[in-house]
């Protein structure tokens, strides 16, 4: 049996994140006491790299590199800014640590400062969590009143100050030019690396974008070592990693694990199975920018490597788990649907380019496609990923690729047969009153757009045109009369 | 005001000795905004209305706290004693006075409501 092991999380659900005591009680504070007297800003950029720790965000960026970078810059002005823009669909912990441990947070920002020659920080938090902002908001004000936070913190001359900036809900907020856009007051959109950040970032100075969960690994390494860090996960990527189990799956929620933790374990062990004694299907991670692994494939260690040697990403942990129910190709359309929605527009094989895609898809689900429609997924995919301006773009057909890759005959089934096995594509089937109706009316009674006819004791029918495939009648029917069968308005 | 890390290093040093007597006992409920959407925020003040009925409030404190992880089984409540914990959930507005008087009455570790433990963290 696998246990979690909690880094990041590991005040979480322990302490009272508006008490600043019980921070102090788990050593809080201390990583930043030590660096400011015992450790050069040098040491604390070695410590880091040495630990090989990577960017939680998703990319997997080494911390270490992105820091070493900015402290080499030569600017009387940088600045650190943690992405709290957490945008992909079933991830949240980066609101859980920002809830539960708001000071890990703070003092983690501060070392980085400290590294880099920073004296101000932002926090990039989306106005959707009203909760993890004020106690935030809270945590910055007692840090500052303890001498924690502000001018010549523990008595040395080294001042850092935090601020809020709040996100309105774009998810190329997420990366971090655009984030960077935001914070400046203009429109969150995109521009072209290089320069990178950490070279010119926010108002044009070097700085530094690190994600929650990065920062709050920083503390823990400090005081522990990087060695202890190390010891922990695979080789090339050391420490754990937080993933939200959601979807169809037992256990919801947040776990914190080791890197190099299978699939199966995570999914079996911790997440307690599939329910209602389904079989899973696949797993889906790296949110709009990650792809599906298969069952077959379940049995991986999970790390940044063997995501993407997998099709998909590590992302910022988000892990769907998907049942013999789903539609794969529904999955993935569900995804690029919301690529399409949050698409700020900039460039046009993002803008254009995914909106055609989507429609490319919508082809195949709702059984028009023709035996063309798989060959133009491919080279559109693979023109918006090659001439995309940010990560959004470039990564946005990977549902999709993954998908096409592991589950082609799902496509297939789609395409050729105008068949969906698991009755989720509703052109693609219909339901029909078989003989052994016994005409009870209950269906029709519960039909809500009343397209069921029959007389009392009589055979009942489905009015096909007007039918929405809702499902009630399959639900209420008491003598299994009505089927699911292939078939609708298009086959 | 901590002048230098010295003085923060005595001061956690001070809050670790004192705390955990072996009567006292911490009750925590999760409070992320994943706990309150549960209900978690009737559940502490059902729990403190029932500790003040029982007439206990004088050796146990209520704590808010973040989230433990487990969204299947919001809220979550840990009770602390001694050095020790449980972990209970799913605990409802009726479920409060069953918990306190299982848990914070008697010292029960076995009940319907306790969650087997399954992470480490690396502060232990």
């Amino acid at each position: 049996m696998i246990e979690q092991y909690r880094v990041v999380l590991r005040n979480c659900g322990v302490i009272d994140p508006d008490n600043l005591d019980d921070y102090i009680k788990q050593d809080g504070y201390q990583a930043l006491g030590k660096v400011l007297t015992e450790m050069s800003p040098a040491d604390v950029v070695d410590e880091i790299e040495g630990a090989g720790l990577r960017g939680r965000g998703g990319g997997g960026f080494p911390t270490g590199i992105k820091w070493k970078i900015a402290a080499q810059q030569e600017n009387d002005t940088k600045y650190v800014v943690c992405n709290a823009d957490e945008g992909d669909p079933g991830a949240f912990m980066d609101r859980s640590v920002i809830e539960g441990d708001p000071h890990s947070l703070i003092e983690a920002m501060t070392i980085a400062g400290y590294a880099i020659g920073a004296s101000m920080g932002y926090v990039y938090v989306r106005a959707e969590y009203p909760l993890a902002i004020e106690r935030l908001n809270r945590a910055i004000c007692k840090a500052k009143e303890e001498g924690l936070l502000g001018d010549n913190i523990f008595g040395t001359d080294f001042s850092f100050d935090l601020q809020i900036k709040f996100g309105a809900g774009a998810f190329v907020c997420g990366e971090e030019t655009s984030l960077i856009h935001s914070i400046e007051g203009y429109r969150g959109e995109p521009t072209t690396k290089p320069p990178f950040p950490a070279v010119e970032g926010l108002f044009g100075k070097p700085t530094i974008v690190n994600n929650v969960e990065t920062f709050a690994n920083v503390p823990a390494i400090i005081l522990k070592g990087k060695d202890w860090f190390r010891s922990i996960g695979t080789k090339t990527s050391p420490g754990t990693k937080v993933f939200a189990l959601a979807g169809k799956i037992n256990n919801t929620g947040l776990i914190e694990v080791p890197m190099g933790t299978t699939i199966n374990q995570i999914i079996n062990e911790i997440g307690g199975g599939v329910p209602n004694g389904k079989k899973p299907k696949a797993i889906q991670t790296g949110g709009p920018s990650g792809g599906c692994i298969p069952v077959e494939y379940f049995n991986t260690a999970i790390d940044y490597e063997s995501l993407k040697a997998l099709e998909s990403m590590m992302g910022s942990g988000g892990m769907i788990v998907l049942d013999e129910d789903t539609c794969i190709v529904d999955t993935a359309k569900f995804y690029l649907d919301f690529t399409v929605e949050e698409s700020c527009g900039k460039c046009t094989p993002c803008r254009i380019g995914n909106k055609r895609l989507l429609e490319l898809l919508e082809t195949v689900t709702n059984g028009t496609a023709d035996e063309n429609t798989i060959n133009d997924i491919r080279s559109l995919s693979q023109v918006i990923k090659d001439t995309s301006l940010c990560g959004l773009g470039q990564t946005s057909p990977n549902p999709v690729l993954s998908t096409l890759k592991f589950f082609p005959h799902e496509y297939k089934e789609h395409i050729e047969d105008k068949k969906c096995s698991a009755f989720v594509c509703k052109e693609l089937y219909q339901y029909v009153i078989n003989d052994t109706c016994v005409g009870c009316t209950l269906c029709a009674k519960k039909c809500p757009v009343n397209c069921i006819e029959g007389d009392k004791k009589e055979k009942h029918t489905i009015v096909q045109e007007d039918c929405i495939k809702c499902g009630k009648c399959f639900e209420v029917c008491k003598f299994n009369s009505v089927d699911r069968v292939p078939g609708g308005s298009n086959v | 005001m901590f002048k230098n890390p010295e003085e923060l290093k005595n001061y956690s040093d001070k809050l670790k000795s004192e705390g955990e007597c072996c009567e006292c006992v911490q009750v925590l409920v999760g409070m992320s905004s994943c706990g309150i959407a549960a209900g978690a925020k009737e559940v502490m003040q059902a729990i403190q209305d029932i500790i003040v009925q029982r007439d206990i409030q004088g050796c146990v404190q209520v704590k808010q706290t973040g989230c433990v992880g487990m969204c299947y089984k919001e809220p979550t409540v840990e009770i602390k004693r001694g050095g020790e914990s449980v972990l209970l959930g799913p605990v409802t507005v009726e479920d409060a006075e069953n918990v306190v008087d299982m848990h914070i009455g008697n010292e029960l570790k076995v009940s319907k409501y306790v969650i087997p433990r399954n992470f480490k963290s690396c502060l232990d």
